[in-house]
């Protein structure tokens, strides 16, 4: 039995948008470093981002970068409040 | 009819009305992340909330009928509340014995037998708590020593069975789930000791 604590979905989702938010446009290998995540488990959940509409891609000088949207914004602001709902029961995401 | 009787079903309804709020926020949380642990906090809520919303409805009816009828209205009532109430706290021992454990790996699966675990623990607790109560009570009457120390003795028993709870979280906590248990027996072998002296 190891005693390795890992992220939640959630959370990892949370990092990604907190990584993007940080920088304001970031690409792949940056988010890879600020999130802490390999390609193999960040690559379908930028694809679960885009399709939920919180993140959106933008083209800078040929590179692939991804961008808040307002969406992604305002899913941060509730993350929150869901931390705050839980935390109360104490319990963690 | 005396109006002071609507308060119960008025508190009743506004409890129900309260749980169906947390619900809410629970639901759309849920929809927000998609995480299931706020599916289940949403369920517990809901079932918590419809259990007191049903009562409420019941008790203005049994208010409002004749005592012949309130009273098996009322028993069914009860015991409806009590299973709901008890399936919703068990979703929410559930969730709450998940997240103690899951840092765990490999542990989940083990989370029906901590399940099974905390509700004995939790069982033999009150058991305890009730014969202290009871060995008290006795003691206040009598003023016999060794009941005093019976009563203390189940005490930290029942003590050990509630330290479980803080085990769960803090693995530390064994020591005092141990030192009450210990203690508590220790008391048993002082009133041993207590009666012999009244055998003399």
């Amino acid at each position: 039995m190891s005693f390795k604590k890992y992220r939640s979905n959630l959370s990892i989702i949370v990092d990604i948008l907190n990584a993007i938010k940080e920088e304001g446009r970031i690409g792949k290998s940056r988010i890879m470093q600020k999130a802490n995540l390999s390609y193999d488990r960040l690559e379908p959940r930028i694809g679960e981002l885009l399709r939920r509409g919180l993140i959106e891609e933008v083209v800078d000088e040929n590179k692939i970068l991804y961008q808040l949207t307002e969406k992604g914004y305002t899913f941060l602001n509730e993350y929150q409040k869901m931390k705050a709902f839980l935390d109360a029961f104490g319990l963690e995401i | 009819m005396n109006i002071f009787l609507m308060l119960y079903p008025t508190f009743e309804f506004a409890s129900g009305v309260l749980a169906i709020v947390v619900a809410l926020r629970a639901l759309r949380n849920y929809n927000l992340s998609g995480e299931k642990i706020f599916l289940g906090y949403e369920i517990a809520f809901l079932l918590i909330g419809t259990s007191s919303l049903l009562r409420s409805i019941i008790l203005v009816e049994t208010i409002l009928s004749s005592v012949r009828t309130a009273i098996p209205v009322n028993a069914f009532s009860e015991m409806l509340q009590s299973i709901l109430s008890l399936v919703s706290y068990l979703v929410l021992l559930y969730y709450q014995l998940k997240t103690s454990y899951e840092s765990i790996e490999e542990s989940l699966e083990l989370v029906p037998f901590f399940m099974i675990s905390t509700g004995i623990n939790f069982i033999n607790a009150l058991i305890l708590l009730y014969l202290s109560l009871s060995v008290l009570i006795r003691y206040i009457n009598s003023r016999k020593r060794s009941q005093m120390i019976v009563s203390l003795g189940y005490f930290l028993l029942s003590l050990s069975h509630m330290s479980y709870f803080i085990r769960m979280r803090f693995g530390v906590a064994l020591v005092l789930e141990n030192s009450f248990r210990f203690l508590g027996l220790i008391l048993f072998i002082v009133m041993l000791s207590e009666t012999k002296k009244v055998e003399k």
